[in-house]
């Protein structure tokens, strides 16, 4: 059995005129402990709304959603669910419930009704890894754009969920922050055997993931490793970007060098050492 | 042009709670720039830029913002003439969409000018085809029903609606997909010829580099200086100073110079750097 299981999902939202705008056709994968999975598409394409369907903040129109076996339209198993799946959506205002930035990160702890010592262990470990300490009795609605995004990322830190949603929870980060935030996560999939789904528009970051899947029009367009990016046709044809490496290699190649498809910046430098070294 | 003048600024003053986020600010934004602000979280870059069209009123001895004319410090603004030359896309859209359609979302600015209703509905047709969106699908649904990267969209359409003279960006990309982006900064361009002044806050290096003229580096609400991108991203005692990180290209040019592969420590685009390492390489026009 897999952690998290989409079956066939089915979403439609509602319109203004009781119009039905369908996100999600026919959506199938599942996902196991511990993976690392890339989720990329254009805007509209539905991840937010996959996203949403996880947890059961959204039921399916058709096919089921399993979490660890259970159904999350399942009202019984909906807090256990939200337990193990926590999610950093792309507008950090909506996620802000309490008006003191510590309060807000335990808001998670306490529904999980972990003794208060803890808590506070938790809290204090997350507001630090997303260098938020000196702001913990602030007000969320005191602090900028990516002061909020970083709390926000704090509170679905503090649960410790085993399987971590970020929605371009690092869009309005600066550079530095975003790789500190990347590297926390990271160290939770490799120590805690945490599951991570990352929805981001930088191809570069998807490429670093173990996972990609490739969200078209609400239909999954590929599935797959690092191998999807020798396939550019997967991408070009659900309206993305190659990641710069992979672009600039790819014309390097067409001009009669041989720097192959690298994922990083080291191996793309290495690669183009390498193919100068050939020529003299 | 848009002259900053010892601007300071303090949140929520004589309380427990009070943050300054401006120390003593001084830039001059001239007509034709495509003015850069970058910065790391909490620098003060939107506090900066909600004072250009007054939505941050200036404190009492605290500075001047003077745009084109406009005096911001001045007791009575002509709030309606500034917001007509002042375009602003906030950093979250949500922060301004309002309207129960996205066409009476974009024509409420025209029509708030004074546009006939006829032409409004013109410009707004006309806005939500520039920033890319499909105007039969998208113009009589809720601007809050709509995906992220949508709701930028509309929210910059809204802007481009108004036919500004200076168009103030804050984080415009954030949450567009990979070819949403270009083509966002691409309309930009274009619309630069009768919007020539634009001020952009980005965390994205690789933007800032390939548009930017010039590039404010903001840090714990100070000016650590005003650069071109060559001065500031071909520079590492000023990018260790400021705190700045580089674009990609750049990085990818510095990693390859340590390799041995000449290319030019500078480059600020993806075809500068394109043309650098077959130069270096020595590979002959395919
Ligand atoms: N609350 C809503 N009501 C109606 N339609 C919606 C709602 N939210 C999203 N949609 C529509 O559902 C589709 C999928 O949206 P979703 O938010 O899942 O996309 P996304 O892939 O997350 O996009 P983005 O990259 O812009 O965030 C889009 O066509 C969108 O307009
Ligand atoms: N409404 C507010 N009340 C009190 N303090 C605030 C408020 N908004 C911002 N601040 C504080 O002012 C400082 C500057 O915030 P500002 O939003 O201008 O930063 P920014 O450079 O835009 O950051 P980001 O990149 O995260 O958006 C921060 O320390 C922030 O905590
Ligand atoms: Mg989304
Ligand atoms: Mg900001």
């Amino acid at each position: 059995m897999s952690f998290l299981e989409f079956k066939n999902v089915e979403y439609s939202y509602v319109g203004g005129d009781d119009e039905l705008i369908q996100a999600l056709k026919s959506v199938s994968f599942s996902i196991e402990r511990g993976e690392f999975v890339a989720l990329v598409g254009c805007n509209g394409s539905g991840k937010s709304t996959l996203a949403r369907l996880c947890n059961g903040l959204l039921a399916p129109d058709g096919g089921e959603v399993l979490v660890d076996g259970q159904s999350t339209t399942d009202k019984r198993a909906l807090f256990d669910i939200r337990k193990k799946i926590g999610i950093v959506f792309q507008n950090p205002d909506n996620q802000m419930v309490t008006t003191i930035v510590e309060d807000d990160v335990a808001f998670g702890p306490e529904n999980l009704g972990l003794p208060p010592e803890e808590i506070r262990e938790r809290v204090d470990w997350a507001l630090a890894s997303v260098g938020m300490s000196e702001h913990a009795k602030s007000g969320p609605f005191r602090l900028s754009g990516g002061q909020k995004q970083r709390v926000a990322i704090a509170g679905v830190l503090a649960i410790k969920p085993e399987l971590m949603i970020l929605d371009e929870a690092t869009g309005m980060l600066d550079p530095n922050g975003r790789r500190e935030v990347l590297e926390v996560v990271k160290k939770l999939n490799r120590d805690e055997n945490m599951a991570v789904i990352m929805i981001t528009h930088f191809m570069e970051e998807a490429a670093a993931a173990d996972r990609i899947i490739v969200l078209n029009k609400g239909s999954i367009a590929a599935d797959g490793g690092k191998e999807l990016f020798n396939t550019p046709e997967v991408f070009e044809g659900a309206g993305l970007d190659l990641p710069l490496y992979v672009r600039l290699a790819r014309r390097l190649n067409d001009a009669g060098m041989d720097v192959g498809c690298p994922l990083t910046a080291d191996e793309f430098a290495a690669a183009v050492a390498k193919a100068q070294g050939g020529k003299k | 042009m848009i002259e900053v003048k010892n601007l300071s600024f303090v949140y929520s003053p004589k309380t427990p709670f009070t943050t300054q986020a401006l120390f003593d600010i001084n830039l001059s934004i001239e007509t034709g720039d495509f003015f850069g602000i970058i910065g790391s979280t909490g620098a003060g870059k939107s506090t900066l830029v909600s004072h250009f069209n007054a939505l941050t009123k200036i404190q009492k001895n605290s500075g001047a913002v003077i745009v084109d004319e406009i005096d911001l410090s001045a007791k009575k603004i002509d709030l309606k003439k500034l917001r007509a030359k002042v375009g602003m896309v906030f950093q979250y859209p949500e922060h301004q969409l309002f309207a129960d359609t996205v066409l009476k979302d974009i024509m409420f600015g025209p029509k708030n000018l004074g546009i006939n209703n006829a032409e409004a509905e013109q410009r707004a047709r006309d806005a939500i085809a520039l920033v890319g969106l499909d105007c039969a699908e998208i113009a009589e649904r809720s601007p809050f029903e709509l995906s992220g990267g949508q709701k930028r969209r509309v929210a910059l359409a809204g802007v481009i609606a108004m036919h500004p003279e200076i168009l103030v960006l804050d984080e415009p990309t954030a949450g567009l997909d990979p070819k949403g982006k270009r083509e966002i900064m691409d309309l930009i361009l274009r619309i630069k010829a009768d919007c020539p002044t634009v001020v952009m806050i980005s965390h994205n290096m690789d933007e800032i580099a390939e548009y930017c003229n010039k590039i404010a580096v903001l840090r714990r609400g100070r000016v650590m200086g005003v650069f071109s991108p060559r001065e500031l991203f071909g520079s590492e005692e000023l990018l260790e100073s400021c705190g700045v990180e580089l674009p990609l290209v750049t990085e990818l040019a510095v990693k390859l110079n340590g390799l041995g592969v000449a290319v030019d420590k500078s480059v600020l685009t993806e075809n500068e750097l394109f043309e650098e390492i077959k130069k270096a390489v020595g590979v002959k026009n395919a």
